[in-house]
């Protein structure tokens, strides 16, 4: 064979930040969306079981994300951290996916069924705190999820109102209003269990 | 629960007071136990929630989960690729396909049973056979030049090195083994994809020269031989743009506005964020895609969601007494504030600038860090 190649070295790789990545995948290299998933695939995956009643669905969803990421690529605005889009985009799957399942899930609940497959425990929690965890599950479920997205997205991923308010693409004061109101549903929801 | 001012906790928590006032709501909890007693129910509630997210995904479930992604974004980018091309050139997929297979037939003297030809260099030690329908060659040490085309459905042909496997994906190409470990994928016609143990999977294309273990001593023998990246993925830009995405859920969350493929779209770093616009004939999306701020069945529930309604039919002065009569029978129903502020919105629609004026005063005096004040102050600046 001709040997007219160039070498493919293994470098060292100074860490890139997102909006370059991203442009990179844009222009087809799927090694930056594969630098995106190690970075930011455990916190999409973390949003997505909030969201979603079953582990296998969120895992999903998680994957879903990072192939919209290779499809969508150019609509980023290139800043440094693309953590609250690609909430955005989690969001936005788990929203299309609540809207088409409306109906099985209605059905569903008329049945009385509760969400199939529930998080898998953490090794040393005590029954306690596994049925506390199993309570707050189910009430978060019961939120609408447009608020269960904004209540996750603020208490367990710490984005502010207004990051919310752009990924999501809805104004600030919805943001707070949906977020006071989960809250509020979700203490009612909690109070009720244990009156 | 008597303290009047325990709202001001979830106010401090969101971030929408002031300096002045995040001193004063500190200084206030400091000395009122309701408003502790408020934090601590929000801290725990913050806790328990996060315990819902569960537990950490391992590395290897991690490299599982990328080597999967990568997959399917290369089939789907392929797939994307000869969608476009398939109807524009026909003719010269066609002629290629003739050329390739006569060469193909040619080059193995007709005997096309397999288009697989391995030569192999002197002291090379492997093995070749079938299994599950895939050409395999376990090569042991050496070197071995491989051509492979193929016919459709043709399976693919797997090369195991002591170290990993290399995928062919119809090409020419050459695999070296030395001491153990693949030190050398070189291709010159087609895509290879080179997965080695501890390595990062690698698609190597023409002309390029792949040495896993080899980090220093970069060389290029050829000026053009095309873009290369170093952990190893990586594919030639698509001569035609990247086809448009599907718009995903574009009323309830549009995505940003795409931007053209010229590289200038990628605007740098982001200045300062500018807060989210609400356009003043915009009724807010809290009430009506939030169905739960609505009726919800009870007495209240009903008499917002029919003010609500009201407003959607376009009958703006009713709405704005339906909310006034609603934010006076239940001053301290949760959607008391969303009616303040859409009975706003609503003397806005209703051309009624005085009202609407005189409606936003009494709800920032109502509301000073309410939800909806930036809308409100933004709404009187109009």
């Amino acid at each position: 064979m001709k040997s007219s190649a160039r070498e493919v070295p293994e470098a060292d790789f100074a860490p890139e930040h997102d909006g370059a990545l991203l442009m990179r995948v844009h222009e087809g290299d799927l090694s930056a969306l594969g630098v995106l998933y190690d970075r930011h695939y455990r916190a999409v995956l973390r949003l997505a079981r909030c969201l979603l009643p079953q582990e296998s669905e969120a895992e999903d969803v998680a994957q879903e994300v990072f192939l919209t990421v290779a499809r969508v690529a150019s609509s980023f605005d290139g800043r440094p951290s693309s953590r609250s889009w690609l909430f955005g985009i989690t969001a936005r799957l788990v929203l299309n996916r609540a809207r088409r399942g409306a109906r099985f899930l209605r059905f569903v609940q008329r049945l009385g069924e509760q969400p199939s497959e529930v998080k898998a425990k953490l090794p040393d929690e005590t029954l306690l705190e596994s049925e506390l965890r199993a309570q707050l599950t189910e009430a978060l479920h019961k939120l609408t999820p447009p608020k269960r997205v904004v209540i996750v997205l603020a208490e367990v991923e710490g984005l502010s109102g207004p990051e919310i308010a752009e990924a999501l693409g809805i104004p600030v004061g919805t943001v707070w209003t949906r977020l006071h109101h989960a809250r509020s549903e979700l203490r009612d929801e909690l109070r009720q269990k244990h009156a | 629960m008597s303290c009047s001012r325990t709202w001001e906790v979830e106010a401090a928590r969101d971030g929408r007071l002031g300096e002045q006032e995040r001193k004063a709501h500190a200084r206030h909890v400091a000395e009122c136990s309701d408003c502790r007693r408020e934090q601590r129910a929000l801290d725990e509630l913050q806790v328990g929630l996060r315990a819902v997210a569960g537990s950490e995904v391992s590395d290897g479930k991690l490299r599982h989960g990328r080597q999967a992604l990568l997959e399917r974004a290369l089939a789907e980018r392929n797939e994307r690729g000869r969608a476009r091309h398939g109807y524009r050139r026909p003719l010269a997929v066609a002629l290629a396909a003739a050329a390739l297979a006569l060469v193909v037939w040619w080059g193995f003297g007709g005997a096309a049973s397999s288009a697989i030809v391995v030569r192999a260099a002197r002291g090379a030690s492997y093995r070749r056979y079938e299994e599950g329908g895939r050409q395999i060659i376990d090569l042991e040490r050496g070197r071995l030049e491989i051509e492979v085309g193929h016919a459709e459905g043709e399976p693919r042909l797997r090369v195991r090195t002591p170290d990993g496997v290399v995928d062919d994906v119809g090409t020419t190409f050459v695999v070296e083994v030395a001491a153990g470990r693949t030190e050398l994928v070189e291709v010159s016609v087609g895509l290879v994809r080179v997965a080695l143990v501890g390595r990062p999977v690698a698609m190597v294309e023409p002309g390029l020269r792949y040495r896993p273990y080899k980090s220093a001593d970069v060389t290029a023998s050829t000026a053009d031989a095309g873009s290369v990246t170093s952990t190893g993925l990586h594919l030639d830009a698509p001569s035609e743009p990247i086809a448009q995405p599907e718009p995903i859920a574009q009323r309830q969350t549009p995505m940003p506005p795409r931007a053209t493929r010229d590289s200038s779209r990628f605007r740098g770093p982001k200045g300062p964020r500018k807060p989210p616009q609400t356009s003043v004939t915009e009724r807010p999306r809290t009430t009506a895609s939030d169905s739960d701020a609505g009726d919800d069945g009870s007495p209240s529930g009903r008499a917002f969601a029919e003010a609500v309604q009201t407003l959607d039919r376009g009958e703006a002065v009713e709405a704005a007494r339906r909310f006034r009569a609603f934010a006076q029978t239940y001053p301290t129903d949760r959607r008391a504030e969303d009616a303040g502020y859409l009975r706003v919105v609503a003397w806005l629609r209703a051309g009624k600038r005085a009202e609407a004026r005189s409606a936003a005063e009494e709800f920032l005096r109502r509301y000073p860090a309410g939800f909806r004040r930036q809308d409100v102050e933004r709404l009187l600046l109009h």
